[in-house]
């Protein structure tokens, strides 16, 4: 009757039946207990049940045993995973789970001293296609192409032609990038990128210069600044799930963007002096002209700009010529703009006051056979008026009446021969021979600044020993606080007596009164210098210059242009580089609202005042 | 006694492993939306700093010298033109 049980199950059933037989005995009839009874006695054996109940019990250990075992199994695994070679097991999880993600740094400004922006990295967004997870017949593909700012058929062609991973479009702003986003086509990943702009355009470009590709920077301030303004990229491990979702943050190394840097320049002048340096080389056919201005009571320097220039947001196809910091990295023959400092040397040692007469006669003077000659006899002189009519004669005359080795001090003190401390790109010493290797006839050409070379920034900041009282303050790119002590190069006297030379010099008999603005006293110096060539000096090239300080009463800018190779016919330094000077002052003083009295304000004659009174 | 207290440890076993399932999903959600506020800041600081710098470049001196010159015909001003008005004194 009892089948053979089922292996798991036959004991349940057979314990299970006795109990049922057990519960039903004293309650049920007698024919169903009888014909049970004969029912049992033709069954197999009495004691079967007990039996069925040992078979399992020995079934049943194994199957114990079976159980343990596999626990065992799953504890030996586990402890296995957890403690031996527990890294490369992490390893594997976190390969599944988490995903690096750089975090990229900006790049630091560049302001100028009123907080305007020079130089900034905005964010953009570049466009990357992996072919093999981008397929072509994507229902959103056209749609896709259209924010790209492609056609349908040009982009399933460039898909189709690429091997692997390829860019299709770069410079995507965030609205433009998040909406490719939200189209979820696979294949198609964006990155973040910075690309650096230039809002004052050329006005600065050749002083800012520019970065690389990288955010590197390549010319000029970028470069000169490159290490302070370079952010350190950060970097975060993230869990995501299944769908690429973050949940969770491991660790956080957070990106740190370059610093800004707040400079000395102000955008208003160096718009000013880039306008008239651009107009000027229009005017005169100029291979290039530069302007620099300095504030003179702290070595500040407020503009440095050079024409031509270029458009730094479009630089597809770049003229070094145009790219060049002229101001800074050229040096020429200073010429004229150098008599001063011959002229306040020799006041210094006291060899000569501003009265002292010299004869300039014949107009010209012969030194170790070599002539020098006026432009024209000027007759005997003061050594006021020889730096009026800038004789070079009479320069010559004065400096003989120095000793060299003064006279040599006295212009390294000044700033020549030395590069300037502010860390310009490529910026030059010039040339200053020693005085130890001078012939006579070196120490006369140096006199009236030839045989030497300077910039034009190393001529502004020699100038600034006649603007202050004879010290030199270290020409600077970031703000200075407050007065500045410089080192004393010169007597306060001797400043303020080659200061009113120098006045008289912009005056109506000088050489420069072009120089002259309404309103304000200027002074300044005029340069005309024959550009050296191979064996000598070209005949009809020139380098005109003036360097001048306004307002003379009480110096605030100096001033210095340089008009590179002026080709419209006239060359003179009094002619082609003072009214830029003019210009430049003229527009700055207005700009920095400064009246020729200090007790009285600058106001426009038309509107305003006549309203009020 | 003791039957009851392992009742009630094994109840407060079951909330507390229930609390933290329920800790967790909010963690992430928590975590996502976040993440997302966080992109979203991202997303408006990079637009204020792409406004500011076109402001900037629209009110470059060069740039504003050529309108109030083309657009609104204004001149420099000349020396002629100028009044010092004495300091103190209202124009």
């Amino acid at each position: 009757m009892i089948a053979r049980p089922h292996f798991f199950f036959g004991s349940w059933s057979a314990s299970e039946r006795a109990a049922r037989q057990a519960k039903a005995r004293p309650k049920g009839s007698r024919t169903a207990a009888a014909g049970r009874a004969t029912l049992r006695t033709s069954g197999p054996q009495p004691n079967d049940e007990i039996l069925t109940w040992r078979a399992t019990a020995n079934r049943s250990k194994w199957v114990l045993g079976l159980l343990t075992l596999g626990l065992c199994v799953v504890w030996v695994k586990a402890f296995w995973l957890q403690h031996v070679n527990v890294e490369q097991w992490q390893k594997r999880a976190e390969n599944r789970f988490e995903r690096v993600r750089d975090l990229s740094a900006a790049r630091g400004r560049l302001l100028d001293r009123n907080g305007d922006v020079l130089a900034v990295s905005i964010s953009e967004y570049r466009v990357g296609l992996v072919p093999r997870l981008f397929d072509v017949g994507h229902p959103k593909l056209s749609e896709l192409a259209g924010l790209l700012g492609l056609s349908t058929a040009e982009l399933r062609r460039r898909v189709q032609g690429a091997k692997g991973f390829f860019y299709v479009t770069s410079g995507l702003d965030l609205s433009l990038a998040d909406k490719v986003r939200g189209l979820r086509v696979p294949g198609v990943e964006l990155e973040q990128e910075f690309r650096r702009y230039y809002p004052h355009g050329a006005a600065f470009a050749n002083l800012v210069g520019f970065t690389d590709l990288k955010d590197k920077g390549q010319e000029g301030l970028e470069l000169a600044f490159d290490t302070k303004l370079q952010g350190r990229p950060g970097v975060e491990r993230v869990v995501v799930d299944r769908q690429n979702r973050v949940f969770d943050k491991k660790t956080y190394d957070p990106a740190n963007p370059g610093q800004d840097l707040r400079l000395s320049f102000d955008a208003g002048i160096q718009s000013i002096a880039y306008t008239a340096a651009q107009q000027a080389l229009e005017q005169h056919q100029a291979k290039s002209v530069s302007v620099v201005v300095v504030d003179s009571r702290t070595g500040e320097v407020l503009a440095m700009a050079n024409a031509p220039s270029f458009n730094p947001n479009e630089r597809a196809r770049l003229d070094p010529n145009r790219v060049r910091n002229r101001a800074a990295t050229d040096t020429f023959e200073p010429g004229s703009t150098l008599k001063p400092f011959t002229v306040a040397a020799a006041l210094d040692a006291r060899a000569v006051s501003p009265s002292t007469s010299l004869s300039t006669e014949p107009g010209r003077i012969v030194i170790d056979g070599r002539t020098i000659r006026d432009t024209k006899t000027h007759g005997t002189l003061t050594v006021s008026e020889i730096l009026e009519k800038s004789s070079n004669v009479g320069t010559i005359r004065v400096a003989q009446k120095v000793a060299p080795d003064l006279f040599y001090q006295k212009l390294r003190a000044s700033g020549f021969g030395e590069p300037t401390h502010m860390r310009l790109p490529a910026e030059p010493a010039g040339r200053l021979r020693p005085w130890q290797s001078w012939a006579a006839v070196d120490k006369a050409t140096v006199s009236f600044g030839h045989g030497m070379s300077v910039s034009l920034v190393q001529l502004a900041g020699a100038y600034t020993v006649f603007a202050r009282e004879g010290d030199r303050v270290p020409l600077s790119l970031y703000q200075v606080a407050g007065p500045v002590v410089g080192q004393p190069v010169f007597t306060p006297e001797t400043a303020r007596a080659v200061r009113r030379m120098l006045e008289r010099a912009a005056g109506p008999e000088g050489t420069g009164p072009k120089a002259r603005i309404p309103g304000f006293r200027v002074a300044g110096k005029t340069g005309t210098a024959h550009k050296p060539e191979a064996g000598g000096y070209a005949k009809a090239k020139y380098l005109s210059s003036f360097v001048g300080l306004v307002p003379a009463d009480q110096p605030r800018f100096v001033i210095a242009v340089a008009v590179d190779e002026p080709a419209a016919g006239r060359h003179f330094g009094g002619e082609v580089a003072a009214p830029v000077f003019a210009q430049v002052a003229n527009e700055s003083l207005r700009r920095m609202q400064m009246s020729p009295d200090p007790a009285v304000r600058v106001v426009p004659a038309m509107g305003l005042v006549e309203e009020g009174t | 006694m003791t039957r009851l207290v392992n009742w009630l440890l094994a109840v407060a076993l079951l909330v507390s492993a229930l609390a933290l399932v329920n800790s967790r999903y909010h963690e992430r959600r928590l975590f996502a939306l976040a993440e997302q506020m966080e992109r979203q800041i991202e997303k408006r600081v990079t637009e204020i700093e792409n406004l500011q710098v076109a402001v900037t470049s629209l009110r470059t001196p060069g740039r504003l010298a050529s309108v109030a010159k083309d657009t609104l015909g204004m001149v420099p001003i000349t020396h002629a033109e100028t009044v010092y008005a004495p300091k103190g004194r209202s124009p």
